[in-house]
């Protein structure tokens, strides 16, 4: 979901309208925008589809408003005689690129920072930092057609943006900072873009030239190259810039791509063709809609539509690459309506409710804990190894977390009684006694999850029985038998320990917690506790 | 310890044993039966009588016998002599006098209890109760004002509290429950909600992976969600990444596990722990709750959607008013965001919702609308329960908890 800083005045000009804020919240819901902060000129729109590209920029928004506001603006491209050779050997490295010009453009300070915003939006949202697509957009002016795509030699020393000293691409990749943040991408070779004199344009998808590959409010004609490893996004994202310079005022050329699948003219715009039928959109929208009206709406959108018998045919032009089927025509249609004009209405299904049984099982569990005179506590399902295994003096496999962010949160928690031992390490200066109980959620070492309830006393004194008839009294109001069975378990102490046995199987463990784990969660006074795995009732 | 007499051995004491009247009465001349009948107490005086052999009847006429005589020539049976005192009696006379309720045990602190008579008392006794001296003594006063040691009752977490009460709500709504889970096949996760395997928010950075052994996802039902990504999406979907386990990140995943069962119609919805990847600060937890569900019938269509979140708006945030916005999930089409204007907390992005994209329900062979829909609980949950710091939401501060007092507030 990108949050854009857009200025309010030039959205106004290419759009050419002023708005008042609530006019302003209107129309950006047309391009999925919500209007998030505004101060003034500088206004904070955030664009809620991830999957709609062209939507991500102050031109793409005003674009899509004009449509809505019945003034479009349809993408038009001359095709040039520019060809760019791309040399088969990238096929296996970066293999797709997709280029084309742009003529006569005044860029100001703004549209240059605008341009970087976006460039860095698609880099991170769709060309996963610059490994699926990665931009390069050069001074055209420099450029001698035609343009060689291909593997870099390292001869070919030219000076990286920025810098004014030639550098090897090898050079670049060790000192440069862009070449050390994205070298592990160019690890199979590293692609080079130069044109007809052998001078680089750039060096995709690391860095551009300091002569060709600099924009500032001097260039009047760019050039763009878009490349990668997923030829749809490739095409995608030359397209939304293309169609930005065209909101800017300039005139679009097409070039010939001339690569390892054949030739084609880039950017493709081939359109995008669903369908829908008039029954499925009055439906789902669940208004009375005819084919006039849909068409109508779906005009709106930028879409040519027409009617076939009961079947609608969207025509979308080549950037909306999101339709998929029916159901987005009519997202478009019920957009172009406008949500907030809709009534809504109850749905009318008598079903009935109910708690999930686990859940209403474990609600008895509290129940009864509760009136033991218990103060529940809920913790973390993430936890740690130390707090587990090390400071209960157990032993024993978690299920692990393989990509853990933080090292408190590294597996998913095996049991309760070390959480309610650190529930108690943070209560050393609250009054005693402490009666404290969780009821909930645990995994096994192999994923397997399990319902779980643990208890703890801690006092200045205190005595098993106190415990071990909390525990009966449970097993007993549940319905079950319980009975203890000495044990020797490493976290308690040696003699005041018991297995539970409910129903005559083994479920859990029953005891006075031993003084170093007492002393392991910084604690000084005694501590009783027991843990029931509550496979006998929730099963 | 001793005895003292009943009212009814009272009133013998003093107006005699019935037998003995009924045969006193009779050595003044015989009775007809009849004519006895009328005495006061004849049933018992008869059946005494008879027992001790004093009398016989002979056509309807009451005799007396020869031992009735001499009881009458001695003057007083041996009763009566028990009766007038009992702790001096014969066993046989003390057991006759107890069955017939004439006199009965008196506890063994009479001197004491008569003691306290006319004095204050600092406890009330069983023995006070049931003797009856209570009557008779004052008590001490307390000093009725102090509540005491203050006494923690057993609780419920708070935050639980508040989950419970909005799951009361969905239930009565006619949601049903799903089952939660925290570790699921991605599948589930991302997968059957038509989430590319290229798609950003799978990246290691959004979701955590767990090594966990579950079993794998049917092959047939992968099959056909393959297809779909493939037909749409233009990469090769893997069944092996899809079978990797992960900690659920978004509770849709029950949503997409619940199309396998499906009652058509049909209303679920699940308040269920997802975990994301995150920084733990006063805004973010690495696991939160969400509260999502879906609803499916052949009726329903888009202002439902809207209907629906509207009475969400209105039960769960207390808002009237509500604004919709078009909004974005891979798995649903069309789709919306409802922002509710929250009584005190101003306008709240409340949560989003659409319809489960053909795509998603396709592979399940369901052709009738799924509504998907979720709500954001934790700006709510914090207001309720009047705290800032979203790590407060499991407090593990017992004196907090002891004097949090959520169900007076609500």
């Amino acid at each position: 979901m990108p949050k854009i800083d857009v200025s309010k005045g030039d959205l106004e000009s290419l759009i050419g309208k002023n708005f008042s804020e609530e006019e302003l919240e209107s129309a950006l819901m047309f391009a999925k925008g919500e209007l998030d902060e505004a101060d003034g000129d500088n206004i904070k729109v955030d664009i809620k589809d991830t999957n709609r590209p062209d939507l991500w920029s102050v031109e793409g928004m005003a674009r899509e408003i004009k449509h809505h506001l019945g003034n479009p603006d349809f993408f038009e491209a001359e095709d040039s005689k520019v060809v760019v050779f791309a040399e088969p050997e990238l096929k296996d490295i970066r293999p797709y690129i997709s280029c084309c010009f742009v003529k006569g453009i005044s860029f100001s300070d703004g549209m240059i920072k605008d341009l970087m915003g976006l460039q860095e939006r698609l880099h991170a949202q769709i060309g996963r930092n610059r490994e699926k697509v990665a931009i390069g957009i050069s001074d055209f002016g420099q450029i001698c057609p035609d343009i060689s795509y291909k593997l870099a030699t390292n001869d070919l020393k030219f000076p990286p943006l920025g810098h004014t000293e030639l550098m090897s691409p090898k050079e670049i990749l060790d000192k440069h900072e862009k070449g050390i943040e994205y070298k592990g991408l160019v690890k199979k070779g590293i692609p080079i873009l130069v044109d007809s004199k052998n001078q680089v344009i750039s060096m995709p998808p690391i860095i551009n030239s300091n002569t060709l590959g600099r924009i500032d409010e001097n260039v009047k004609d760019v050039f763009i190259d878009v490349t990668g490893t997923d030829k749809k996004l490739v095409d995608l994202t030359l397209l939304v810039l293309a169609m930005n310079f065209q909101e800017r005022g300039g005139k679009v050329y097409r070039v010939k791509i001339k690569d390892f699948e054949g030739e084609r003219m880039s950017p493709d715009l081939s359109e995008v063709v669903a369908q829908a039928s008039l029954s499925e959109c009055s439906e789902i929208c669940g208004l009375e809609l005819d084919a006039k009206t849909i068409i109508g709406l779906l005009s709106r959108s930028g879409a040519r539509a027409e009617a076939n018998g009961d079947t609608i045919i969207a025509r979308y032009p080549a950037h909306r690459k999101d339709v998929f089927g029916s159901r987005d025509i009519i997202e478009d249609i019920l957009i172009s309506y406008g949500y907030n004009n809709l009534t809504s209405q109850k749905p009318n299904i008598a079903t009935q409710g109910g708690e999930s049984r686990s859940e209403r099982l474990m609600g008895v569990v509290e129940d009864i804990m509760v009136g033991c005179g218990f103060q529940q506590a809920i913790s973390f399902a993430l936890t740690n190894e130390e707090t587990e295994n090390a400071k209960m003096r157990l032993e024993g496999s978690l299920c692990r977390i393989t990509n853990p962010m933080n090292k408190n949160y590294t597996a998913v928690r095996r049991s309760l009684l070390p959480c309610l031992m650190d529930f108690l390490s943070k209560n050393r200066h609250n009054e005693f006694p402490q009666r404290v109980f969780e009821a909930g959620r645990v995994a096994d070492g192999a994923g397997c999850e399990k319902f779980s309830v643990s208890a703890i006393i801690s006092n200045s004194a205190v005595n098993y029985e106190e415990i071990s008839s909390i525990l009966e009294a449970l097993i007993a109001n549940l319905g079950f038998n319980l009975s203890l069975e000495r044990a020797d378990d490493p976290r308690f102490i040696l003699g005041r320990c018991a297995k539970a046995i409910v129903d005559g199987v083994e479920r859990g463990i029953v005891g006075e917690i031993h003084p170093e784990v007492i002393q392991n969660f910084g604690l000084e006074a005694p501590v009783l506790g027991f843990e029931v795995e509550l496979g006998f009732l929730i099963g | 310890m001793g005895y003292i007499l009943t009212e009814e051995g009272k009133k013998y004491l003093k107006e005699g044993f019935p037998e003995m009247r009924l045969i006193e009465e009779i050595s003044k001349g015989e009775i007809s039966f009849e004519k006895a009948k009328d005495m006061e107490g004849f049933n018992i005086a008869l059946q005494w009588a008879k027992k001790n052999n004093w009398i016989r009847i002979e056509s309807g006429i009451i005799k007396l016998s020869e031992e009735g005589k001499a009881a009458i020539t001695e003057n007083k049976s041996g009763l009566e002599a028990a009766l007038g005192c009992p702790d001096e009696a014969s066993e046989d006379d003390l057991d006759i006098l107890l069955k017939r309720s004439l006199v009965r045990k008196e506890s063994g602190i009479s001197d004491e209890l008569e003691s306290l008579k006319g004095k204050e008392v600092l406890s009330l006794t069983p023995n006070l109760i049931k003797s009856g001296v209570w009557r008779e003594v004052t008590f001490r006063p307390y000093d009725a004002q102090f509540t005491g040691k203050k006494f923690y009752p057993g609780k419920r977490h708070p935050y639980r509290n508040f989950l419970r009460q909005l799951k009361e709500k969905l239930v009565l709504m006619g949601f049903k429950e799903m089952e939660p889970r925290f570790i699921v096949p991605d599948f589930w996760n991302c997968d059957a909600l038509f989430m590319p395997q290229t798609h950003s928010a799978r990246e290691i950075h959004d979701i955590f992976m767990v090594d966990a052994a579950l079993p794998p996802i049917d092959k047939n039902l992968a099959k056909k969600v393959g297809d779909e990504h493939e037909a749409s999406w233009n990469y090769k979907w893997s069944l092996e990444r899809a079978n990797k386990c992960v900690l659920m990140s978004q509770g849709t995943a029950l949503s997409a596990m619940q199309l396998l069962n499906l009652d058509i119609p049909g209303k679920y919805f699940s308040l269920a722990k997802v975990f994301r990847p995150d920084v733990v600060d006063a805004t973010h937890l690495l696991e939160f709750f969400q509260l999502e569900g879906i609803v499916c019938d052949k009726s329903m269509n888009f202002r439902h959607l809207l209907g629906l979140l509207k009475s969400f708006a209105q039960d769960i945030a207390g808002a009237q008013e509500v604004k919709f916005y078009p909004d974005y999930y891979p798995f649903t089409e069309p789709s919306v965001q409802i922002s509710a204007k929250h009584p005190d907390l101003g306008w709240v992005e409340l949560g989003g919702a659409g319809i489960f994209r053909k795509e998603v329900t396709r592979p399940f062979g369901i052709e009738e609308p799924i509504i998907a829909w979720g709500v954001g609980i934790d700006r709510l949950a914090m207001f309720n329960l009047g705290i800032s710091d979203i790590r407060e939401l499991y407090s593990a501060n017992l004196k907090w908890l002891r004097e949090n007092y959520y169900y007076a507030k609500n």
